[in-house]
């Protein structure tokens, strides 16, 4: 799924090519999704992405590639949808962890108190490469279940860095939080998936 | 010294390289001792790293629409 990403003729989008901006689309609306949910909550997202995509295919012609076009598109949806906060006049504390609505798997009853051991050990995986999880179909159903469900910034942190490999510094940019912010949602995010990949491992199951 | 605790914290620094010098030195004394510890940052990594290989979902057909419905509209204005 990834192979053909940026791989859309830069000249073309320039030229406002139908197809080649659908291949765009494609690839990217979803990514935005996030972005814009991550910043503004569920109700406004839909409709501030679409405002992006306007805006960014009347400047495509002036598109200089002084990044990437998928870092550029992440920047004009997010200057969209932090101008739409303002308007609204919703504060949101984009920075309070406790509002991300997870419960951390690694604060629950799997340490020792004082000694801080493992209570008891990781499960161990029968397949673990990603090449061999890779090819198991079902268990790629119950990731997107879970991205799905996944708390809003967790969400976004963890498509833009792990999926689209975004600099850490381009997402602090992009949801305007801290580093060290984004580094404990991507690491919650991963270990949640971690978890369903535990428990397929075991059950086969979701 | 690290314990399992602070290991299972700050796993996805250590794999993406995000620690001091300092802190990764003692992470990597707890990981030679701990057997659960590796298996923990394994996991982690191996789930990194399969997310990475899978990448992300292309937009559905009716999603490309409706953004091409709006470009249109914005377009004939």
């Amino acid at each position: 799924m990834t192979d053909s990403k940026e791989s859309i003729d830069l000249d073309q989008l320039r030229r406002q090519d139908h197809a080649a901006f659908e291949a765009l689309v494609s690839q990217h609306h979803r990514p935005m999704v996030a972005v814009a949910r991550a910043i503004l909550g569920d109700s406004l997202a839909e409709e501030v992405v679409q405002e992006a995509w306007v805006s960014a295919y009347r400047n495509l012609p002036r598109f200089e590639g002084r990044s990437s076009i998928k870092t550029w598109l992440y920047t004009i949806v997010s200057n969209e949808a932090k101008t739409r906060l303002r308007k609204e006049k919703r504060l949101v504390a984009l920075e309070d962890i406790s509002q991300d609505g997870s419960v951390d798997y690694l604060d629950g009853d799997r340490f020792y108190g004082l000694s801080g051991h493992w209570k008891a050990p990781p499960p161990s995986w029968h397949m673990d490469s990603p090449d061999q999880l890779l090819e198991e179909q079902h268990l790629q159903k119950c990731i997107d279940y879970t991205l799905t469900i996944l708390p809003t910034q967790q969400k976004a942190v963890f498509i833009l860095r792990d999926i689209e490999q975004q600099a850490l510094s381009e997402i602090c940019n992009i949801l305007e939080v801290t580093e060290s912010y984004v580094r404990v949602l991507l690491h919650r995010a991963r270990v949640k998936l971690m978890q369903v990949i535990d428990r397929y491992q075991e059950t086969g199951e979701c | 010294m690290l314990n399992c605790r602070d290991v299972a914290h700050e796993a996805s620094d250590y794999i993406d390289h995000n620690q001091t010098r300092w802190r990764r030195f003692w992470f990597n004394v707890h990981l030679f001792i701990c057997k659960n510890c590796r298996v923990f940052v394994r996991h982690v990594n191996t789930t990194k790293e399969f997310i990475r290989k899978r990448g992300g979902m292309p937009a559905s057909e009716q999603e490309v629409k409706d953004v091409m419905d709006v470009i249109q509209r914005d377009s004939s204005r």
